[in-house]
């Protein structure tokens, strides 16, 4: 009894606390007419500290505005930004996925921007700039700044490379295949590889390399059919198959389950992986001794895919103007070369090029190289609904249940009714 | 004689062998997740003994977080765990108890339509529930995290199944004697049905305590009422997780759960088994 | 006379009822009457997202007419039936042995005790992860154990990535995290049997597996059936086991209906993937159709319940 009765006193306890702390503070509008700008953003650690530092710059530059930076996890950040406008509670700057873009222009949710004031377009990586570009009622607007921009490049193991002889990264396919292959080793004697040569993920964003070094075009320049099921496509799709069924210098790692590429690599089983600007610090950071190269060359020479986020500004943002004065300020060359150089990434500002100091950061130069083949990715109004159509057929393609043949024409055919057209 | 002592011990010792063996089982991804968290960057899931330098690095490392105020975030998830599964004990009691031994109108009614919202997927009331708490103005409270979960049909109907068996003859009797309905349920029905009010309290607990799709989607990003789920959300990354951090973070989260769980279980395990031996 | 007792026990009957209920109506009964509203709507391409619901497009029973030729949705049915078969019947059995092992007077009882519940507190994604590890193929525990022993099957794609044996990997995770809830309730309800009872079985000559069968089950049967309504509902809820071991429900190498099928894709995760497309309305419609069909299994499901009261 007397257990039970200290059981309730605690619980009466935690209620009133309930009540004492969620009744206290009101939510605070910004203090002594400042004008405030809130900010969503989904970066790393290291990230979020730069950011801050850079809310703080502008602060100082421009006396009278606050600039809130919010940090929302990555996952979820897109339902999160949905339910947020719903109920008018959305920011006035958000940073989304570059696939996340086309719904929200074609929605008006966010503003056109080179209203505010001008845009210098060519000072961008272009594909990074030429994702925020949409035509809308025949005229060609911006609806957002790049505000980090990725692609990936061929990582490889140096370690692994010197032990098997191997002198230089491969730059063609024939070549990759065939310093793969020197790569696949049986180390334990059990006739089975326990260390593999190359590991690559199934997702349509990562197969864009292959489709790009081939030189495939994804749609139509309408935009109204599905260009994929063509030679060029079924030759790209079946050399990332052979790779694991036929030389089987693939781990696996596409698979449900499987240990990722970037694990692998990190651990030094897996001797090359397709990689961006994000994983530097981190190998560097377990003292892998690793290189970065081209993407090997196929047909159409080297190219990547494109990633990376834009910042926009929401349609119902409350001072729309110095928005756009923080967006501008946070893609000038001299921001961006900081950023960069604290953080090791690509410059989505061409300028900031000549102001970075390159000799600790070698990789970006290459990253950058690679940046300029770049294909931008299909500008479908849901990304997510064509990587979702896309991914279960590239898996049933790698996984040997259906012909790439028949895995790109039935998708092809399969994108025009159901992801090109509004259904 | 012997014999039979002889083949007692050797029972006894095959039934201990068998619940260590399943215990070793069980409990198999809970050390697994210790072990990991202790290790190097990126030897996550490598049959190693390449341990992190120092031992402890990947804890301190999110102990050391700005992002991961453990503290906050743990008092924030025992708050809205705590008060959640008291106030759905108390109104699935409440409302049990009339659904077993009362007999009013629309009662059948009422009932069949609350289970049938419980087989409706969470995620459908999602959108609809966010947009009330916005109107109600509890975004970023902890009201807003706990109320819309409160009430539990899945709770009120496993309370319902249980006060139906208590016998109508000691209400009756309790009736003769004076007491009000309120006091029927504080000193009858509810002492009899401690067990039952006991799982709903343990369920509702855990759901809260993992619940991360709405204690993220009610809380702005600046929220000071961010829970554990959502704090360890931020470790995982937009291209890449450190799996031997993020274990480090859940290590964090799941002990201080453990140890209380385990402090608590007597109490649990005597509510269970007490209240029914009255019966 | 009867009339007026009634209004009166109503009357008290609501006022007990009324904090449950208001929480309900708002925040259950509303939702689920305006799902049915959403079903026969659409969120289109040009919707306005800050006024998705005024900006919905009306398409009556498209969704609907949409979903019954949706192979993806029918083949996630069959597959959440199938998860259930595995998981349910499985979490009880195990829960029940632990119970009676348990049961018996033996040294560190109450630690084994706190040892099988221990991982239902372990978040489900955690748990998902660690046995992604475990499962990984060349180098997770699991291989290295199949290795000494032989075994080749899983060498290459592991347990994961074969369509035969995704799913039921799966299933042990989470019936391995579940069995100590269930202990716990077949404990307490098995420590309450009179020992009579018992002794009175021994009398007539029944063996342990007799006193099993024809005592101890029948006495649990109430909390056999909870535990089978708990695990229909995980079953049709169950979504982040598949996102952190299969990531989007695969592998993708099942054919089914002339469409090539995730083997792990329950409804719950098919649901949430057109949800997080904006697709309200088709995710609403979704969930109408599988309300319709646990409703038929719940109802006979409680019959049966009252029968055997």
């Amino acid at each position: 009894m007397k257990n039970r009765k200290s059981k309730i006193v605690f619980l009466a306890v935690f209620l009133a606390t309930v009540n004492f702390v969620s009744c206290g503070k009101p939510k605070e509008k910004a203090e002594n007419g400042e004008k405030k700008i809130v900010v969503w953003e989904t970066y790393g650690n290291e990230e979020h500290s730069e950011i801050l530092k850079i809310a703080r710059q502008f602060e100082n530059k421009n006396p009278g505005v606050e600039v809130d930076i919010q940090r929302v996890p990555w996952g979820g950040h897109e339902s999160k930004i949905m339910t947020a406008m719903i109920t008018n509670t959305a920011p006035d700057i958000a940073r989304v996925d570059v696939a996340f873009l086309p719904r929200l222009v074609k929605s008006n949710s966010v503003l056109e921007l080179s209203r505010f004031g001008e845009i210098n377009t060519e000072d961008f990586v272009p594909a990074a700039i030429e994702s925020n570009i949409f035509a809308k009622d025949g005229e060609k607007g911006i609806y957002g700044l790049p505000d980090q921009t990725t692609g990936v490049a061929l990582f490889y193991n140096k370690t692994l490379f010197a032990k098997y002889g191997i002198k230089s990264p491969p730059k063609t396919w024939k070549e990759f295949v065939a310093t793969a292959k020197k790569l696949t080793v049986d180390k334990n004697g059990d006739g089975k590889p326990d260390q593999f040569g190359f590991a690559m993920h199934k997702d349509l964003w990562w197969t864009f390399p292959f489709f790009n070094t081939f030189g495939v075009r994804f749609l139509s320049d309408d935009g109204k059919k599905c260009l994929l099921a063509s030679d060029a496509g079924y030759e790209a799709l079946q050399l990332k198959v052979d790779l694991y069924q036929k030389y089987k210098v693939e781990a696996g790692a596409w698979q449900s389950g499987s240990i990722d590429p970037d694990t692998g690599f990190l651990n030094g089983v897996y001797a090359m992986i397709f990689s961006g600007p994000w994983n530097v610090k981190r190998f560097r950071d377990a003292e892998l001794d690793f290189g970065i190269s081209l993407i090997p060359a196929g047909p159409a020479g080297t190219s990547t895919n494109v990633g990376g986020t834009n910042m926009v500004i929401m349609r119902r943002a409350h001072y729309p103007e110095i928005c756009f004065e923080f967006l501008k300020y946070l893609t000038s060359p001299e921001i961006q070369a900081q950023w960069c150089q604290d953080l090791g990434q690509i410059p989505v500002n061409l300028k900031a090029e000549k102001l970075m100091d390159f000799s600790d950061n070698k990789e970006i130069k290459i990253f950058l190289e690679q940046m300029k083949t770049a294909i931008p990715r299909p500008k479908v109004v849901s990304y997510q609904t064509l990587a979702l159509t896309v991914n279960p057929y590239l898996y049933a393609a790698l996984a040997g249940e259906m012909s790439v043949k028949k895995a790109l024409d039935t998708v092809a055919k399969k994108i025009e009714t159901e992801v090109l057209v509004e259904r | 004689m012997d014999v039979v002592i002889f083949r007692r011990k050797l029972r006894n010792g095959l039934i201990f062998f068998a619940l260590v063996v399943g215990a070793v089982f069980m409990l198999f991804p809970f050390l697994w997740m210790l072990f990991v968290s202790l290790k190097k960057t990126g030897h996550g899931f490598l049959l190693d003994f390449a341990f992190a330098k120092p031992f402890f690095a990947n804890f301190k490392a999110v102990w050391n977080n700005p992002s991961f105020p453990f503290s906050r975030f743990f008092l924030n998830s025992l708050i809205v765990a705590t008060s959640g599964a008291f106030l759905t004990a108390l109104f699935c009691s409440m409302g049990g108890y009339v659904f077993a031994k009362k007999d009013f109108y629309l009662k059948e009614l009422v009932f069949w339509m609350m289970l049938a919202t419980l087989m409706v997927p969470g995620m459908m009331y999602m959108v609809p529930q966010f947009a009330i708490v916005t109107k109600l103005g509890w975004i970023n409270t902890y009201k807003g995290m706990i109320i819309p979960h409160v009430a539990n049909v899945f709770g009120l109907f496993l309370l319902r199944q249980h006060m139906e068996t208590i016998p109508n003859s000691l209400l009756d009797s309790a009736k003769i004697d004076g007491a009000s309905e309120w006091q029927i349920f504080r000193t009858i029905i509810v002492p009899l049905s401690l067990p039952v009010i006991t799982t709903v309290f343990l369920l509702t607990f855990l759901f809260q305590w993992t619940n991360f799709l709405w204690q993220l989607v009610v809380n702005t990003p600046d929220s000071a009422k961010l829970t554990l789920p959502v704090g360890l959300a931020l470790f995982k990354g937009q291209y890449s997780t450190e799996w031997t951090k993020l274990m480090a973070a859940s290590a964090f989260s799941i002990i201080p759960i453990a140890v209380l769980f385990i402090a608590a279980q007597r109490f649990f395990i005597e509510g269970l088994t007490a209240g029914a031996v009255k019966e | 006379m009867i009339e007026n007792r009634k209004l009166r026990a109503t009357v008290t009957s609501y006022l007990f009822l009324a904090p449950f209920l208001l929480v309900f109506l708002l925040f259950l009964a509303w939702p689920v009457i305006y799902s049915f509203y959403l079903s026969l709507h659409k969120v289109c391409w040009s919707t306005d997202l800050y006024n998705v619901f005024s900006d919905m497009k009306l398409v009556w029973f498209q969704n609907y007419k949409q979903l019954f030729k949706d192979s993806h949705f029918w083949w996630s049915l069959i597959v959440t039936a199938y998860y259930a078969l595995l998981t349910i019947p499985a979490t009880i059995f195990l829960g029940l042995m632990l119970a009676i092992l348990l049961n018996n007077k033996l040294p560190g009882v109450s630690l084994f005790r706190s040892a099988y519940f221990l991982p239902n507190v372990l978040d489900i994604l955690v748990v998902g992860i660690i046995w992604t590890f475990i499962y990984s193929p060349h180098y997770g525990i699991l291989q290295k154990i199949f290795n000494l022993l032989g075994i080749q099957t899983f060498a290459r794609e592991g347990i994961l990535a074969n369509p035969r044996t995704a799913l039921p990997g799966i299933a042990i995770a989470m019936v391995l995290r579940g069995a100590g809830f269930g202990m716990i309730l077949f404990l307490a309800s098995i420590q309450n049997i009179p020992k009579s009872v018992y002794e009175a079985a021994e009398i007539d000559g029944a063996g342990p597996w007799q006193k099993l069968l024809y005592v101890t089950i029948p006495l649990v049967k109430p909390i056999i059936l909870f535990l089978v309504v708990m695990g229909t509902i995980a079953s049709l809820n169950a979504f982040t086991e598949i996102y952190a071991m299969t990531q989007d429900g695969g592998p993708f190498a099942v054919h089914f209906m002339g469409e090539i099928q995730g083997a792990t894709k329950l409804s719950g995760y098919y649901l949430f993937e057109k949800w997080s497309q904006m697709k309200y309305g088709y995710a609403a419609a979704i969930s109408y159709v599988l309300l319709a069909i646990t409703l038929v299994i719940s109802i006979v499901n409680a019959r049966l319940l009252r029968r055997k009261q």
